[in-house]
């Protein structure tokens, strides 16, 4: 041993107290009942996030594996055609019946005389009584 | 009175209480050893708790393959040496809080000198700081350093040379 050597450990050295064992072992043993209740805790929480997930997983498997999607199509009006002339109005005419194509003149607030409406309620009244 | 080695078997065959009587025969030296360190009762206490604590958990592996004090000195360097790296960076962190030498009268300069010692020793490459630590606390020879560090002897002691060395710089500077 060298002279540092023999200051440094003189610097380490002095008396110590002894220390109550029954005490220390009561205090460890409460620290290992903290520790194990942690772990436990721990423990309990990773299986219920385990459990959470093997369900969702098995829910996602049981679901339709169906590709559903949404088609974009345009909204045209169907009466827009009318406008474009595309359809022809006698050409309905001949495929639908009278009394329709009233309701729909009406429905579709066309602009009709008072006399033409008459006339086409004579249809409806004639269709009501048979 | 039944020996460490006896306790430890009964303790791996089941008898938790036999663990009690292990600390009873051990607990001075453990705390001792932290107490040459710290200085500090309460520390000490917590660390020798740390070792008793580390030693429940993995007890039950021991084999016999080295003495059980050689296993305990082993938990209480790397114990003590978690605590001093530990230690270091609470010490940067408060060093606008360390008083200044100045303020303290003789009856302080051995303490102030024993935290500029271990503020030193902290220092240290992880290696060196073992057998320092080993060295100065237990004045254990080289081979006994030897055989808990698992270092060779000539390995240990010129690690302790070197680390000498740098605390001899280091305390001058200071």
């Amino acid at each position: 041993m060298n002279s540092l050597e023999k200051k440094l450990s003189k610097l380490s050295s002095f008396k110590i107290n002894k220390i109550d064992s029954s005490n220390f072992i009561s205090s460890l043993r409460n620290r290992q009942r903290i520790e194990s209740l942690r772990k436990k805790r721990f423990q309990s929480g990773i299986r219920g996030l385990a459990f959470v997930t093997l369900i969702s997983f098995i829910t996602s498997l049981q679901l339709d594996d169906t590709n559903y999607h949404y088609d974009n199509f345009n909204i045209v009006s169907y009466y827009q055609d009318f406008d474009n002339e595309i359809f022809n109005i006698n050409d309905i005419l001949v495929e639908v019946d009278e009394i329709d194509f009233g309701l729909f003149l009406i429905e579709e607030t066309v602009d009709i005389g008072i006399s033409e409406l008459i006339y086409y309620n004579s249809f409806l009244i004639e269709d009501v009584e048979g | 009175m039944l020996s460490d080695n006896e306790l430890i078997e009964k303790f791996q065959n089941g008898d938790d209480k036999a663990f009690n009587k292990l600390i009873q025969n051990n607990l001075n030296n453990v705390f001792g050893f932290f107490m040459k360190i710290t200085r500090d009762e309460m520390a000490a206490e917590d660390l020798a708790q740390d070792v008793f604590m580390k030693l429940y958990k993995n007890l039950k592996k021991f084999r016999h393959d080295s003495n059980f004090s050689t296993y305990l000195y082993r938990i209480n360097t790397n114990t003590a040496n978690s605590w001093i790296t530990r230690n270091k960076w609470k010490n940067l962190l408060h060093l606008d809080q360390a008083p200044d030498r100045g303020e303290y009268d003789q009856v302080n300069e051995a303490e102030w000198e024993r935290k500029e010692l271990w503020e030193s020793i902290s220092k240290l490459p992880k290696k060196q700081r073992k057998v320092v630590i080993l060295r100065l606390t237990n004045s254990l020879s080289f081979r006994e350093i030897s055989n808990i560090t698992g270092m060779k002897e000539g390995t240990a002691k010129v690690n302790f040379h070197h680390a000498l060395k740098k605390l001899k710089e280091d305390l001058i500077d200071e």
